[in-house]
C-alpha cells in the first residue's frame, strides 16, 4: 500500500501539521519506506487473536490486581489529589504572557 | 571479588558509592565545558538540595530522564514544545526518592518525547556516548545511561516504550532494568505510547539498579494500570544464584546475519551462566520477527492520540498566528521532525479504511507475540538474547533512514508488546565497544531476570 503527496498533505491537516513542500516530499517517501515494512504484518493473516487470548495482549498476563478491587479513584475528592486547591478550584501557573493580577 | 562479598545491605553499598559521586558543581563544570557529554539538560542547584540522612539512598544522587515530571526543575522531554515547562505535580518516582533519601541530580537528555534511538532526536542536541564521544548513546534514556557510564551519578531513572532504558544501557555499558507493565507507576511520566511506556533503572551495577527498582515499585492509585503486586527484594534477588534455573535460548534472536563477534559474546555468557548451576535450552518465539512493524502502527497510533494535546491551548508554548487552527499548526511546528513522522504515521494507521489493515492487525500481532512468551515460559524460567543487534553506532549514522533506526529496537520492542520484564546488562565488548545481553521474564518475575543478571555479573567480576 503506498502513499501519494496528497495523501500526506491530508494527514497532515488530519494531525494539524503544517508541512512545507520539502517535508512533504521527505514524509512521502519516509511513510512508503515505513509501510512497505509494514506490510509484511498482513502477510500474517491474522484475522483472529490466538484462543486464549483477547484482543489485547497484555490480557494474557497474569491479573494485575490478583482479584482484589483496588481502591475507586472516583471516590477521592480533588482536594486529595490536587496539587493546590482553594475554594473549589484547581490552582495553577498562569499561562505565558497572562498576569495574575489582571484578572483580580 | 564478588558482588557476593560486597552484599551488606544496600543502604551500605549506595552509602560507599555515593561518597564516589561527582560533586553537583563537578559535573556542572564537565557539562557545562568544552567536553560535555550533553547528558544534562538541567542539572539541580546544590543550594536547593535538602538532604536527608536515612533511607535506602541516603545521600545519593539520582539523575532522571526529562519525561519525568519534576517539582524545581523543568520538565521538557526534550522538545522545543515544553521548553521551559514547569510541572505543577511531581511524578509519583520522584516522590518515593525523596522519601527514601535519594537526591535529585538532575534532568538528563532523551530523544523528543522519547522517540528514538539514539538521543539524536533532541531539541537541545545530541548526547554522546562516554565511552566513544563519536558514537551515539543509544535511546531514547541516552542521557540517563551516559550520566551513569560517565560517573556522574551511580543511578538514573529512563523510560522504556520500545527498549528506551535496555538499548542505551547495552550502548554505555551499565545495567538496565524494564519492569512488567504495571509494576512501577506512571503519574507524572510523560504519555509516549500509554499501553508500552514504563519508567525503568539505570544503574552502574546490577544490585544498584535493582535497589532503585524496588524503591520506586508498588502500587498507586493514581495510575489505573498500576498493579497491586507485593514487591519482592531485588536486592536479595541479586545474589540468589541461577542454580536450578532453567534458560531459554530463543532461537529467532540469533538470525544468520548476526555478527558472529556478538554471537560469540552470548554464547559465553550461556556458558558462564551453566557453570553457576542453570540450565539452557532453545524455544522458539515464531512472531519475533513482526515485532518491529508491529511496534511501530500500535506505538505511533497512541502517540499521534496522546500528543494531540500539544496545541498551544492546552499543553505546549504557543505561536500566534491568524485564527485558531493557524495557531495550532503554528504551535505543532515545534514538534521536531522524528515527531511529526510518527504522529503522521499514526494518523494515517488510524484513519478511516486503514484502521483494520494496519492498528487491527497490528493487536492481532500484539496478542500472538505474548501468546508466544506465555508458551515460552511455561518450560523456561528466563530468556537469554542479545539487547541489540550491534553495539554502539556513529553519531549521524542513522539519523536520514527511519527504517535502519527502528530495528535497532528489534530485539527489545517485543518485551513492551507483551509487558513483560526486561534486563540488559554488560557481557564484555566488541571492537572495545561495550554489549549487552538482554534477560526476559515472565510477567511480574523481575527477581528471576535479576538472580540470572547478578549470577552473570558475578561471573565476569571473577575474571578482573
Amino acid at each position: 500500500m503506498s502513499i501519494s503527496a496528497e495523501d500526506v498533505k491530508r494527514i497532515g491537516e488530519l494531525a494539524r501539521l503544517h508541512l512545507d513542500t520539502d517535508e512533504v516530499e521527505r514524509l512521502t517517501s519516509d511513510l512508503n519506506a515505513i509501510l512497505q515494512h509494514v506490510d509484511s504484518l498482513r502477510d500474517l493473516g491474522l484475522t483472529e487473536p490466538p484462543e486464549d487470548s483477547l484482543q489485547s495482549g497484555s490480557r494474557l498476563a497474569p491479573d494485575p490486581q490478583g482479584g482484589v478491587e483496588g481502591p475507586d479513584k472516583l471516590h477521592e475528592t480533588p482536594v486529595d489529589f490536587a496539587p493546590e486547591w482553594q475554594e473549589g478550584f484547581f490552582i495553577v501557573p498562569a499561562p505565558p504572557g497572562v498576569n495574575p493580577s489582571e484578572d483580580q | 571479588m564478588s558482588i557476593r562479598d560486597e552484599v551488606l545491605s544496600g543502604s551500605e553499598i549506595l552509602d560507599v558509592r555515593g561518597s564516589a559521586v561527582l560533586s553537583l558543581d563537578h559535573i556542572k563544570e564537565l557539562e557545562g565545558g568544552q567536553e560535555s557529554l550533553n547528558a544534562f539538560l538541567a542539572i539541580a542547584d546544590p543550594e536547593e538540595l535538602e538532604p536527608y540522612d536515612r533511607g535506602p539512598l541516603a545521600g545519593v544522587m539520582v539523575a532522571l530522564k526529562d519525561n519525568i515530571c519534576t517539582k524545581g526543575l523543568p520538565t521538557t522531554c526534550g522538545s522545543s514544545m515544553l521548553k521551559g515547562y514547569r510541572s505543577p505535580y511531581e511524578a509519583t518516582v520522584v516522590k518515593k526518592l525523596r522519601r527514601a533519601g535519594g537526591l535529585i541530580a538532575g534532568k538528563t537528555n532523551l530523544d523528543e518525547f522519547g522517540m528514538g534511538s539514539s538521543t539524536e532526536n533532541s531539541a537541545f542536541g545530541p548526547t554522546l556516548n562516554p565511552v566513544d564521544r563519536s558514537l551515539v548513546p543509544g535511546g531514547s534514556s541516552g542521557g540517563s545511561a551516559a550520566a551513569v557510564a560517565a560517573g556522574y551519578v551511580r543511578v538514573a531513572l529512563g523510560s522504556d516504550t520500545g527498549g528506551s532504558v535496555r538499548q542505551p544501557a547495552a550502548f554505555c555499558g551499565v545495567v538496565g532494568i524494564k519492569p512488567t507493565y504495571g509494576r512501577v507507576s506512571r503519574y507524572g511520566l510523560i504519555a509516549f505510547a500509554s499501553s508500552l511506556d514504563q519508567i525503568g533503572t539505570i544503574g552502574a551495577t546490577v544490585l544498584e539498579a535493582s535497589l532503585l527498582l524496588e524503591i520506586v515499585s508498588g502500587y498507586d492509585a493514581r495510575d489505573s494500570t498500576s498493579a497491586q503486586k507485593p514487591v519482592p527484594s531485588y536486592k536479595d534477588a541479586v545474589v540468589e544464584g541461577v542454580e536450578g534455573m532453567v534458560i531459554g535460548i530463543p532461537t529467532e534472536y540469533f538470525p544468520e546475519q548476526l555478527d558472529p563477534s556478538v554471537r560469540a559474546l552470548l554464547d559465553e555468557a550461556c556458558e558462564r551462566l551453566i557453570d553457576a548451576g542453570a540450565e539452557v535450552r532453545p524455544v522458539s518465539l515464531p512472531h519475533t520477527e513482526f515485532a518491529i512493524p508491529c511496534y511501530y502502527v500500535l506505538a505511533t497510533a497512541e502517540a499521534s492520540s496522546n500528543l494531540a494535546r500539544y496545541d498551544g491551548v492546552r499543553f505546549g508554548v504557543r505561536v500566534p498566528a491568524e485564527g485558531l487552527e493557524r495557531m495550532y499548526e503554528a504551535t505543532r511546528g515545534n514538534f521536531g521532525t522524528e515527531v511529526k513522522r510518527r504522529i503522521m504515521l499514526g494518523t494515517y494507521v488510524l484513519s478511516s479504511g486503514y484502521y483494520d489493515a494496519y492498528y487491527g492487525t497490528a493487536q492481532r500481532t500484539r496478542a500472538s507475540i505474548a501468546h508466544d512468551f506465555k508458551a515460552a515460559f511455561s518450560e523456561v524460567d528466563v530468556l537469554l538474547t542479545p539487547t541489540s543487534p550491534t553495539p554502539a553506532f556513529p553519531l549521524g549514522e542513522r539519523v536520514l533512514d527511519p527504517v535502519a533506526m527502528y530495528l535497532s529496537d528489534i530485539f527489545t520492542v517485543t518485551a513492551n508488546l507483551a509487558g513483560i520484564p526486561g534486563l540488559s546488562v554488560p557481557i564484555g565488548t566488541v571492537g572495545g565497544l561495550p554489549l549487552g545481553a538482554q534477560l526476559l521474564g515472565p510477567w511480574w518475575g523481575e527477581n528471576h531476570i535479576i538472580a540470572a543478571a547478578g549470577a552473570l555479573e558475578a561471573s565476569y567480576k571473577e575474571d578482573t
